[in-house]
């Protein structure tokens, strides 16, 4: 059963400027308990995608049209008010780029963990939030949580201020964890064990995730299904394993391509020649014809449908499946 | 915190000593003859050379440097040239007239300028954003006096909902007499229960108030808009939505404690603005305060008056400026900087 389904999503900016198109996806599914990775480059809307299944979008960003339903009911739809108090922050959470930046400076760990433990279990006395932050600091598998409660966050590594938000993003009893890009600033070993963590949480406490990241390797690592986003168009989405290994949409190609490989050592990396298309001003045709290897004619004049490649694999092409 | 204080205390003590030094040439600089206004017009030249030895003023200038400080440690500021009057005794009484003024004008140019600036960042580009940001500029752009002078046209000479100057009738001196207590009339009619005295000098007091506070309200206000806002962007205000807490809780909690800090160092700085600014609207609205006191030895070049005022002064913003130290102090990030003081 999937938790999250989208379905038609755009998401539009209005800027003095005129309307900028964020964010155009057709279909996109989580499973329950799965791991799904949506992969990107800078700009190209993962973090716009976060933040519409939060409901935290910008005040001149909307989605304009089409369905995030989160178990059946549709985010988009619900009153905002209503939104926020049965679903936001209780039963979809998020963990950010920078937990430095996340993490309001002027609270103790403690603070902060027990004022959102508070605001989700309004019945337990002052004792037992103090059990559940600590609970939560295990969780997380923060060494010392006695200790850590009383930091500030500007007195933690960086590997455990990660720790501390998601304890903070998971002490709601979240079964949803949008996850935008929170290994980033991270240095590799920690990153591991942050991973690490995320995949324990996940069998712990049958947590869904939409692991964003600009790396692509990595989450191939990480998650079962990978989404490829490209301008704001999802273009690619399937399982892992076939994403990487049987990629059928050029820029996912030239997207692995250009990934650092040892047996290239001292050759220069492959780009991609040109640049994404301005969101003010999408072509008319696919967004990837400007850069496309294999463009036709038909590329630059229509929109590319949706194929499906084999089942749960799909690709945005006119050309999809037919170039191997 | 103790270290710091102390450090904070000793450099104050020194600024202190520079305001009283350089008060103290620059009155005996002013080509004006004290022994002259001390006894009048009409004085011999006998009178004159015994008032200057009554004064010291036949002594050199060193001596009677020193004689001032020594005598400014015991609390003697020497005796006020146009009311024949210890300044001490002059300032006691006028110190917490003025205070008042300026205690209910900054509480006033806090808790406006705070809420005007919280909903004029929260509603940004709103109507009521607009207006917020007009009326700041305006306000800080009106100088004080004329402000005064305005609000009395509108609210006393027309309206007449107002009285136009004084501290309070001066028949209720008699009828209703004040017991001091704390020495700041309002708050001691409020303690005594003298509610007849405390309508009249808070109805005295709107107006002055209104025009004290206006300047640091327009700039409370502007400043904490324009914190606000960028606070607002950070990414813990939004992991704070994102985690569901409720949007009075985000905006009065977790935002605003990061924009307080320097609000209040800002408003602890211009409340020593607001102590000069009373010497011009005490003069406009006749308010028995320092202010008045300044403007009559200024005038009559009442020397040891003027270097009396200037030490306040210089005192209050001493003080003024250690508690935005403390304020600045209080943040945990600047806590930890300092290594534990």
């Amino acid at each position: 059963m999937n938790i999250l389904e989208i379905r038609n999503l755009s998401v539009k900016a209005r800027t003095i400027l005129g309307t900028a198109s964020l964010l155009s996806i057709q279909v996109l599914d989580l499973g329950a308990g799965e791991i799904l990775g949506i992969v990107g480059e800078s700009g190209s809307g993962k973090s716009i995608l976060a933040l519409t299944i939060m409901g935290l979008l910008p005040t001149n960003v909307r989605a304009t049209s089409g369905s995030v339903t989160y178990r059946g009911q549709d985010l988009l739809r619900s009153s905002a008010r209503g939104l926020s108090a049965r679903i936001r922050g209780k039963e979809i959470t998020m963990i950010f780029q920078d937990p430095m930046a996340a993490l309001n400076p002027v609270f103790t760990v403690r603070q902060l963990l027990e004022e959102v433990i508070k605001e989700h279990h309004p019945d337990y006395d002052s004792k037992r939030v103090r059990g559940a932050a600590l609970e939560m600091l295990q969780l997380v598998k923060l060494g010392d949580p006695e200790v850590t409660l009383q930091k500030y966050p500007h007195e933690l590594s960086g590997g455990m201020r990660q720790r501390v938000l998601i304890a903070m993003a998971l002490s709601s009893g979240a079964k949803l964890l949008v996850s935008d890009e929170a290994t980033r600033a991270l240095d590799v070993t920690i990153q591991a064990g942050i991973l690490k963590l995320l995949e324990d949480l996940r069998n712990k406490l049958d947590l869904s995730t939409v692991f964003i990241s600009s790396n692509i390797a990595l989450a191939a690592t990480v998650c079962e299904r990978i989404g490829v986003l490209y301008a704001g168009e999802l273009i690619e989405s399937g399982p892992a394993r076939e994403v990487i290994a049987d990629s059928r949409h050029p820029y996912t190609r030239s997207f692995l391509a250009s990934l650092p490989v040892p047996e290239r050592k001292g050759q220069p990396l492959p780009i991609i020649a040109g640049r994404s298309p301005d969101p003010l001003n999408r072509p008319r045709g696919c967004s990837f014809a400007g850069r496309c290897p294999i463009v036709e004619d038909r590329c630059r004049a229509e929109k590319p449908p949706m194929l499906q490649v084999s089942d749960g694999h799909d690709v945005l092409c006119h050309k999809g499946g037919t170039h191997q | 915190m103790g270290k710091f204080l102390a450090r904070r205390l000793f450099t104050g003590a020194f600024v202190l000593f520079v305001v009283v030094t350089v008060a103290f040439l620059l009155a005996a600089v002013v080509p004006s003859d004290p022994a002259e206004k001390w006894v009048g017009p009409h004085a011999t030249s006998e009178q004159k050379a015994a008032a200057r030895i009554e004064l010291g003023l036949d002594k050199p200038l060193v001596v009677r440097y020193v004689n001032y400080l020594v005598n400014l440690v015991k609390g003697d500021m020497g005796m006020s040239i146009v009311s024949h009057r210890p300044v001490s005794v002059e300032l006691a009484e006028a110190i917490p007239n003025t205070l008042e003024l300026v205690i209910w004008s900054v509480a006033l140019a806090f808790l406006a300028g705070l809420f005007l600036g919280v909903y004029s960042a929260y509603k940004e580009n709103t109507a009521l954003d607009h207006f917020s940001r007009f009326f700041s500029i305006s306000i800080i752009s009106t100088p004080s006096f004329w402000l005064a002078l305005i609000l009395q046209i509108i609210f006393s000479s027309t309206l007449h909902w107002l009285p136009l100057t004084g501290q309070m009738d001066t028949v209720l001196k008699l009828t209703h007499p004040l017991t001091e207590v704390t020495g700041l009339p309002l708050l001691d009619s409020i303690i005594t229960g003298n509610w007849t005295v405390a309508g009249n000098l808070a109805l005295h007091m709107v107006l002055p108030v209104l025009t004290l506070s206006s300047f640091s309200l327009a700039l409370t206000a502007r400043m904490t808009r324009s914190i606000l806002l960028e606070v607002l962007n950070e990414d813990y205000i939004r992991a704070a939505r994102a985690y569901g807490l409720k949007e009075r809780v985000v905006l009065w909690r977790h935002a605003i404690k990061n924009v307080i800090g320097t609000v209040v160092t800002m408003l602890a700085l211009s409340a020593g603005n607001a102590l000069v600014n009373t010497f011009v609207v005490e003069a406009v609205f006749s308010w028995p305060g320092v202010g008045n006191l300044i403007a009559r030895s200024v005038m009559n070049l009442d020397y040891p008056a003027i270097i009396g005022v200037t030490v306040f002064a210089a005192i209050a913003y001493v003080l003024l400026n250690l508690v935005a130290d403390i304020v600045i102090a209080l943040d945990p990030r600047v806590r930890l900087a300092q290594g534990g003081n």
